[in-house]
């Protein structure tokens, strides 16, 4: 069936694809647990569900999941042989994921987001290469929340963790391969010619004779054929596509304008809604007095409204964004902030040095004798390491639209977690998922905010809609977050302390490595707690010390403090300062050896084939080694795996009145099989910006006394276009199951360029932003 | 150039011997044109939005009191020293803020103190100020975007300067956009560049002394014979206001083109 | 009632003199190639040209541009550096949200009608002020140079 994703005319589509737990027992569950203040409304029973049997964790790092992952993928996919499923699921079905029209268009639905990474050109490159579609007549949409549109391995409908590739390249690959099947079969029909003599090309079926009949014109017969459950999928040589570096599906219409995101949808009777929220978090409505911001011409009323939490806020309701924005100014609220955590951000700090100093839970154990008194090692290595809140401001500011009619409703928004947030609208509004239509709408730029296990924004947007509809109103509302909602609104990624002390013995060896990291667990206490928290460790802030590629022998033991401020997964998550960490000491270990940093990790790194290829390339394309640099330059190195993915940075950087200068930087990175070179091209250059902008002053999240001292970009500071350097790209060629892209670019920027600085001035740079 | 076009009393000195050169007649058209582009490039950049002209400038008393003036400076400095007014009173880009950070977005000064084509000050700096606090501030100057610095050929820049070296950059014609004492009360008072120290927006922290106050300070400081330190001469004139200055080049350029004889309206 | 040009054509709105550009535009004339990035004129997704000069649309009010002549993202596919900026952002695949890429567009446009031959320097300072949190700025620049070329 068709997914119809917007309405006109007012009218709400009548059929309902079938999402969520699709029981009434778990929808009064998640209503029950919304109305609880607790975050997983959705259900536990649903992330129990998620399999670790194929070995596919949603963050796998480390050899050993990559291993499983590469396993079951390849399993099902080794050459010319499918996986037979046991009857096809909705996942697996054309019709879900392709439309023909007569007109020979090919419009591909993709289950993931586009929110930049590219999903909307690569996912359908996938399709159109198994059905020899015409690419030329290619399009994308994005499919709403729906049962045929969640993640085969993780059961949900969601973008994370680098994921959709890896995930989407069997899947997608088997739609197109099963659509050229049922293509051939309806051809056979009407060529009067055995399928088996028949050949596809370029959007068309032809036989041996010449004749071709065009996918447009076999659509309709080819839909009614019967779905094959087993499929031939091609060899890598016989690629026409995949590989191939191609645009956007969508680069004229976001270079002219026409691109609508979340934030751009228009529906008729709509109003806008901006929220005030309280200055702490927590902190609720005590009394407020809308008499001028009722004034202003165009607001409609203020009303309060629950927040997730606990908390209250009010929203300000009118008929276009400048007016309620205007009384926003003119709301008078006293608010309640008794008894709430009034986070510090310089108290903090010592509070986490304290507790780094205090036994913690133990994540990895190791023998730190030589830490130890009798016999001093040669070498020793003291160092803390400190980096603060980081607020992912994506350039779309947080939007979401409801038109809630009593007993159905529909949302617009650009959700990566279609599944949990359909869900928690509708515990909100008391309705069940399947009665929710949740249309899943480009979004400007993601970097993980809109994968919030506690679907935060929307459920202020249903608490409205829940509002003004129990009083009688009608309509739908488009609630926007000023982008001083965004930057103070919390969700950002933790603020963390590393206290490392290792003992080396001067050439290189390390006999001790004792490693305490202090930091606010992302999972605890959302649904994915089970699934990432292991005996009171958050992997997601371990991911990348604790399965690291290096063969230290790493003590390594955390603490979870509980605080005051909402946090969640910011691109590339544990890795954002864990290979800062990393990357950082292993260029100091080197160095007192007397090393160079390069040779130093193909030693330690020999039996990582990936690390090492993608170190190598790197190496050799940026002339390290061999091209002297000008007088005042030195190279930084740094090679670290994230999500599967291996990247290595070598960069050059020169100091100016104190602050790094980036000139250029050669990548090598391994993604197994590169399915389009241009969307990893444009992910590298984007997440290299994106980690040079974690060393520029400003790039931090405060607070003093509970309150965020940062409100917009004009003090929360981003990296600007003369930040970028020149960027020299190679890819490692590869035939094996493609890994992720989206967030791997991140990790090694930073402590590339911090060791680059100490090759100038001997410094060593212990905390993002660099200190000025 | 600038010498030779200053607004004070010693053109009249040098007037009647230029009237009376051979290439007087010759001259007129370069000169008027001379005159009337002296006019437009040395006047100071906010000529159009201040007061008409029938601004009556402080004269210097006649008993003139040099600690009375210097303590009037020292008042009216506090504000000069602020950052409402020194965050454009710069050497290089502007400064920004109460904590006079350097400006975000990056932007140059450009040749007329306007910016540096495509990215100008109008580019984000309005008509008006904005209702939202961190909103570029706005004016307006004949209908349009009125935001702007000095020229980079007149800085005005006094960055890290007090006391005396202050007062001396803030009061000298070559340092101060080639004003009289008269042009500087007058531009102090009514420009409204200058006025929007004082209704700057929200958010934003207003200098030390309201706007009645470093008006008075202002008076009093030209009054005691504009004293920038213990010991140099006090002013003994305020020089011609811009309105007299303005009438001054029409009557030469009238005389001019009349070929006329007479000598200057005002004679030692 | 505001009368201006958009887009060559006359428009007259009724809505209060302050209300700013970017929002007459958004949300009466239902023009949403516009952007709204942060509202204080720090990231230019709200770019427009007001008499052919680049303006932030998000503090610019609506009655200060009486009688001027409003381009935007919509319609500067029609001048002959506007179009060359386009085609050359979809040669070199500068997108990816494409959010902040109306504002790009429009303050290359403006780079280019000040100045058709700018050097990497020039490039860095005029473009400087607009974002992109995705950080398509490599290909930026490698665009705007490519539209200078082609335009020259």
């Amino acid at each position: 069936m068709r997914p119809v994703f917007q309405y006109l005319n007012g009218e709400l589509p009548q059929a309902v694809e079938a999402g969520g737990p699709a029981s009434a027992a778990s929808a009064a569950a998640a209503a029950a647990s919304i109305a609880a203040g607790d975050a997983g409304g959705l259900g536990r029973r649903v992330f129990l569900k998620m399999s670790l049997a194929s070995g596919f964790a949603l963050y796998a790092t480390g050899a050993g999941a990559q291993e499983a992952a590469g396993s079951a993928a390849s399993a099902a996919s080794a050459a010319g042989a499918a996986a037979v499923p046991e009857g096809l699921k909705p996942f697996q079905q054309p019709s879900a994921f392709v439309a023909i029209g007569a007109d020979g268009v090919v419009t591909v639905t993709i289950g993931k987001i586009d929110f930049g990474q590219g999903v909307q050109t690569a996912l359908p490159m996938l399709v159109a290469e198994e059905m020899d579609a015409d690419w030329s007549k290619v399009r994308c949409e994005l499919a709403p929340a729906g049962e045929a549109y969640k993640d085969p391995f993780f059961h949900i409908q969601m973008v994370g963790g680098s994921t959709s590739m890896k995930a989407s390249w069997q899947q997608y690959r088997e739609i197109g391969a099963r659509l050229r099947a049922m293509l051939v079969a309806a051809a056979a029909k009407q060529l009067n010619t055995p399928a088996a003599q028949l050949r596809t090309e370029s959007g068309s079926v032809v036989a041996p004779d010449g004749r071709r009949l065009g996918y447009g014109v076999l659509a309709q017969a080819a839909f009614a054929e019967p779905v094959p459950a087993t499929v031939q999928l091609k060899e890598p040589s016989q690629f026409k596509l995949i590989g191939k570096p191609m645009n956007r599906l969508d680069a004229r219409a976001k270079s002219t304008g026409r691109q609508d995101f979340g934030i751009d949808v228009k529906l008729p009777d709509l109003r806008t809604v901006v929220m005030v929220h309280p200055p702490v978090f927590g902190g609720k409505v005590a009394k407020f007095d809308p008499a001028a911001a009722l004034a202003v011409p165009g607001v409609e009323e203020v009303i309060q409204v629950p927040l997730s939490g606990g908390a209250s806020g009010l929203a300000i309701v009118a008929n276009g964004f400048w007016p309620a924005r205007k009384a926003r100014e003119l709301v008078k609220v006293d608010w309640d902030l008794d008894g709430l955590e009034r986070v510090d951000s310089a108290a903090q700090l010592a509070q986490f040095r304290a507790l780094a100093k205090q036994p913690g839970v133990s994540v990895q154990k190791a023998d730190l004798s030589a830490l130890g008194g009798a016999k001093p090692a040669p070498g020793r290595i003291t160092a803390e390491y400190t980096f603060p809140y980081l607020a992912h401001t994506p350039m779309e500011p947080l939007n979401c639209t409801i038109d809630f009619r009593g007993d159905r409703c529909t949302v617009w928004v650009g959700s990566q977690f279609q599944t949990v947030d359909q869900a928690q609208v509708a515990g909100v509004l008391g309705l069940k998922p399947e009665q929710v239509v949740l249309n899943t709408m480009t979004a400007g730029g993601g970097f993980g905010r809109r994968a919030t296990p506690s679907s935060d924004y929307l459920v202020e947007a249903a608490q409205v809609a829940k509002a003004r509809h129990a009083a009688g109103k009608r309509g739908p509302v488009k609630m926007i977050w000023t982008r001083e909602d965004d930057v103070r609104g919390g969700y950002y990624r933790p603020t963390h302390l590393h206290s490392v002390e290792i003992a080396h013995d001067g050439k290189g060896g390390v006999l001790a490595w004792k490693h305490v990291i202090v930091g606010q667990s992302i999972t605890m206490g959302t649904p994915f707690e089970g699934f990432l928290v292991k005996n009171g460790a958050d992997g997601t802030m371990t991911e990348g010390v604790a399965e690291s590629a290096y063969p230290f022998p790493i003590a390594l033991e955390v603490h979870h403090p509980k605080v005051n401020v909402p946090v969640l997964w910011w691109r590339s998550v544990g890795h954002t300062h864990t290979a800062f960490v990393m990357e950082t000491l292993v260029d100091e270990l080197a160095r007192a050896g007397k090393i160079d940093p390069v040779a130093y990790r193909r030693q330690l790194l020999a039996k990582h084939a990936r690390h090492i290829a993608a170190l190598d390339l790197a190496v050799e394309k940026s002339g390290y080694g061999k091209t002297v640099l000008p007088k005042g330059r030195a190279w930084g190195v740094a090679v670290h795996e994230s999500f599967n993915t291996v990247v290595a940075y070598v960069v050059e950087v020169s100091v100016k009145d104190g602050r790094p200068v980036l000139h250029k930087v050669t990548a090598g990175v391994h993604c197994n099989l590169a399915v389009n070179p241009r969307t990893i091209e444009a992910q590298v250059q984007g997440a290299l910006v994106m980690g040079v902008g974690m060393t520029l002053p400003g790039a931090e999240i405060t607070l003093k006394d509970g309150v965020v001292e940062q409100g917009n970009w004009n003090d929360y500071r981003l990296p600007i276009h003369v930040d970028a350097p020149k960027v020299d790209l190679h890819i490692v060629p590869s035939a094996e199951p493609p890994t992720g892209m989206g967030e791997c670019g991140v990790p090694p920027i930073a402590p590339a360029m911090a060791n680059a600085m100490a090759a100038l001035t001997g410094k060593r740079v212990r905390s993002l932003p660099f200190p000025v | 150039m600038g010498a030779r076009f200053a607004w004070d009393a010693s053109w009249a000195s040098s007037g009647s011997s230029f009237l009376a050169s051979p290439c007087a007649t010759a001259c007129t058209a370069v000169l008027g044109l001379a005159a009337a582009v002296a006019l437009v490039l040395f006047a100071p950049p906010a000529l159009a939005a201040e007061a008409p002209g029938n601004f009556h400038p402080t004269p210097i008393s006649a008993t003139p009191n040099r600690q009375d003036g210097l303590a009037a400076f020292a008042q009216l400095e506090r504000v000069l020293r602020h950052p409402r007014c020194l965050n454009c009173h710069v050497p290089d880009s502007p400064l920004q803020g109460d904590f006079s950070r350097l400006h975000y977005p990056p932007v140059q000064r450009g040749v007329d103190g306007k910016g540096v084509a495509p990215l100008q000050c109008a580019t984000c700096h309005s008509t008006k100020n904005s209702p939202l606090p961190h909103a570029p501030p706005g004016l307006e100057t004949d209908g349009k975007p009125g935001w702007h610095m000095p020229p980079a050929n007149m800085k005005m820049n006094w960055v890290g300067l007090r006391g005396a070296a202050l007062c001396k950059v803030f009061r000298e014609p070559k340092t101060n956009g080639n004003r009289s004492l008269a042009m500087l009360e007058q531009h102090m008072l009514t420009d409204h560049l200058v006025a929007w120290g004082w209704s700057p927006g929200p958010g934003r922290a207003l200098p030390p002394l309201d706007k009645a106050a470093f008006d008075e300070q202002v008076r009093t400081w030209i009054r005691n014979g504009a004293p920038c330190d213990a010991t140099e001469p006090l002013r003994k004139s305020v020089g011609t206001t811009k309105a007299e200055a303005a009438r001054d080049v029409a009557d030469h350029l009238r005389a001019l083109a009349s070929n006329d004889q007479h000598l200057p309206r005002s004679q030692p | 009632m505001i009368s201006f040009r958009l887009n060559g054509q006359m428009q007259q709105v009724d809505v209060p003199g302050d209300t700013p550009v970017l929002w007459v535009l958004r949300d009466t004339l239902g023009m949403t190639g516009t952007k709204f990035g942060c509202g204080i004129a720090v990231c230019g997704a709200c770019t427009v040209h007001i008499d052919g000069e680049q303006r932030r649309a998000c503090v610019t009010p609506i009655e200060s541009v009486a009688g001027q002549q409003v381009t935007t993202i919509e319609a500067i596919g029609g001048d002959r550096i506007g179009l060359a900026v386009q085609d050359a952002w979809v040669k070199h695949d500068v997108v990816q949200c494409g959010y902040c890429q109306s504002g790009q567009i429009m303050a290359a446009v403006a780079l280019l009608k000040t100045n058709p031959k700018p050097s990497d320097a020039d490039i860095d300072a005029a473009m400087s002020a607009n974002l992109c949190r995705c950080g398509t700025y490599v290909r930026i620049h490698a665009a705007v140079k490519d539209a200078a070329s082609a335009l020259a």
